[in-house]
C-alpha cells in the first residue's frame, strides 16, 4: 500500500465505523463502546488485505448491515426505532453529513484519481473563500496585500483539510460548509469574470489602465500648450525687440507659468538624438530644471538656443509701432497692433 | 445447504477454539477461523461473539495501544470459558456423530 492510500483510506474506515457507530445509537454508550472499541484497529489491518481503491462498503458491507450483524451476533435487541414522534430530528444534520462521507468516500476509494486532486481543491476553496474577504477590506484585488491573503487562504484551507481527520463534529462540518460556501460563491465569480472578459474584448489585457498622456498631445496638463502642443520653451522680448532674460510669468490666478513637464520630457528625446547631456535629475526622478523662468535654461546654456522646435530666437526683432499712450503711462496696458504681431516664421527671422 | 447458516450455530465454540489457543484481537480471531476453513465466517458476527461470550464471563479483555493507530482490544479465555468450551465441545461431538450415523445410513458420503 503505498504512501498516497494510506491516508483516505484511514478516513475512510474512521467514517465508516462513525456509521456503524450511529446504527448502534441507541444502545448505552458502555455497551456501544464495548461492541465497536478496537474496530476501527481491525478495519485498519483488514483494509490493508485489500486491493488498492477498494470501497470499503463493498468488502465489509454496508455499515447498516454490518451493525445489525454486529447486534445479533451480540445477542443485543434490534434497533430500537424511536416511538416518540421525534420532533426536528437532532440527528438529521448527522445522518446528512454521514451519508455524505460515505458516498465521496467510496467515490474516492474507486476514482484514484479524485483523491490526487483533492488537495487542489482544498487550495481552490481557500482562494476562493479569501477573495471576498479581501475584496471587502476595501484594498482591492490590484494590491498585492489582497493576494497575500488570498495566498493564506488558500494556506490555511489546505492545512485545515490536511491535518489528520479529526473526530470533532464541528470541525469536520465546517470543512463541508466551507466547500459548499466555496461552490456557491465561484459561480458568480466564474460569471464576473467572464463579463470582464467579455468587455474587455475577451483578451487577457488589465481592465482597467491609467490614462495615458505620452499617447498623444493631449492637452491637460499644467503647463503651457500651444496649439495641442507642449511648449518646451518660451522666448520674451521687449517693445524694442530685444532679447530678456529670466523672465517670471504669470496667469490671471497669479499662477507662475511653466513649460509641462512632457515638454521637458520632449527635450530631453531630443537632446538624446543629438547626443548632448540628457536634462540633469533630481534624486526623487524629477527634472532638475527651473520650469517658470524663461527661457529654461541648464548647464552652461544660455536658453536662447533653438529647442525642440528647431526654432533659433534671434537676438534681435522688430521693434513695436510707438505706442501714443506708452509715454503718458508706461504701466499701462498695451493694446497691440495686429500687424505689431512678431511673426516667428524660421525662415523669415533665421539671421544669427 | 447454506454453511453460513451452519457457522453460526456453533460460532461460539469455534470463537472459544480459538482463543482457547492463544488471546487475539478481533480481526485475528477472525483471520485463524478463516485459515481453519469457516471461510464463510462474517467479520461482524465474530467481533459480535467475542463481545457476547466477554458479557457472559467466559472471555477477559484488555486493550494494546498501538502507536500508528487506534489501540487495540485482546480477548482471552478464562475458567468459566474452557467449562463453557468443554461442554458445548461434547455437545457438537455427540451432533456431529448422530449426523454421520444419520448420514452413513442414507449411504450419502460426508
Amino acid at each position: 500500500m503505498n504512501e498516497s492510500v494510506v491516508l483516505p483510506a484511514r478516513e475512510a474506515i474512521h467514517s465508516y465505523v462513525a456509521n456503524v457507530r450511529f446504527h448502534l445509537s441507541d444502545l448505552p454508550s458502555e455497551e456501544l463502546d464495548e461492541l465497536v472499541g478496537g474496530l476501527e484497529a481491525d478495519l485498519a489491518e483488514r483494509a490493508t488485505e485489500l486491493p488498492d481503491g477498494a470501497d470499503l462498503s463493498s468488502a465489509f458491507g454496508a455499515p447498516e448491515a454490518y451493525a445489525a450483524e454486529l447486534r445479533s451476533a451480540a445477542g443485543l435487541p434490534p434497533r430500537v426505532v424511536e416511538a416518540v414522534p421525534a420532533p426536528p430530528r437532532p440527528g438529521f444534520l448527522r445522518e446528512q453529513e454521514l451519508s455524505w462521507r460515505a458516498s465521496r468516500d467510496a467515490f474516492l476509494a474507486t476514482h484514484s484519481w479524485a483523491a490526487e486532486l483533492r488537495p487542489v481543491w482544498w487550495v481552490t476553496r481557500g482562494a476562493i473563500l479569501a477573495m471576498p474577504v479581501a475584496l471587502m477590506t476595501g484594498i482591492g484585488l490590484g494590491n498585492p496585500v489582497a493576494w497575500l491573503m488570498v495566498l493564506a487562504g488558500a494556506g490555511l484551507s489546505f492545512w485545515w483539510s490536511r491535518r489528520d481527520p479529526a473526530p470533532s463534529t464541528w470541525t469536520n462540518r465546517l470543512g463541508i460548509l466551507a466547500s459548499v460556501a466555496a461552490l456557491l460563491l465561484a459561480i458568480p465569480m466564474a460569471l464576473t469574470v467572464m463579463a470582464r472578459s467579455a468587455w474587455s474584448g475577451g483578451s487577457n489585457q488589465a481592465v482597467y489602465s491609467e490614462p495615458q498622456w505620452s499617447a498623444g498631445p493631449v492637452m491637460g496638463s499644467e503647463g503651457v500648450w500651444v496649439n495641442g502642443e507642449p511648449a518646451t520653451n518660451l522666448y520674451v522680448y521687449d517693445a524694442d525687440g530685444n532679447r530678456i532674460d529670466r523672465v517670471r510669468i504669470f496667469n490671471q490666478y497669479g499662477q507662475a507659468v511653466a513649460v509641462p513637464l512632457e515638454g521637458l520630457e520632449q527635450i530631453n528625446v531630443e537632446l538624446g538624438r543629438t547626443s548632448q547631456p540628457a536634462l540633469p535629475t533630481n534624486p526623487d526622478g524629477s527634472r532638475d530644471v527651473n520650469r517658470v523662468v524663461f527661457p529654461i535654461r541648464w548647464g552652461s546654456l544660455t536658453g536662447w538656443e533653438a529647442s525642440t522646435g528647431q526654432w533659433e530666437p534671434p537676438v534681435k526683432i522688430s521693434t513695436l509701432p510707438a505706442d501714443p499712450q506708452a509715454s503718458a503711462d508706461p504701466s499701462a496696458t498695451a493694446t497691440p497692433a495686429p500687424t505689431a504681431t512678431p511673426e516667428p516664421s524660421p525662415s523669415a527671422t533665421v539671421s544669427p | 445447504m447454506d454453511a453460513t447458516q451452519l457457522v453460526k450455530g456453533v460460532l461460539d465454540l469455534a470463537v472459544l477454539a480459538v482463543v482457547a489457543e492463544s488471546d487475539g484481537y478481533g480481526y485475528d480471531v477472525v483471520r485463524r477461523l478463516r485459515a481453519a476453513g469457516l471461510e464463510e465466517v462474517g467479520d461482524a458476527s465474530v467481533y459480535g461473539t467475542l463481545r457476547r461470550l466477554y458479557a457472559a464471563g467466559a472471555l477477559t479483555s484488555y486493550v494494546v495501544p498501538s502507536d500508528e493507530g487506534p489501540h487495540r482490544k485482546y480477548y482471552g479465555i478464562n475458567a468459566q470459558g474452557r467449562t463453557m468450551l468443554e461442554s458445548q465441545g461434547k455437545t457438537w461431538g455427540e451432533f456431529a456423530q448422530t449426523m454421520d450415523k444419520l448420514l452413513k445410513e442414507a449411504r450419502v458420503a460426508s
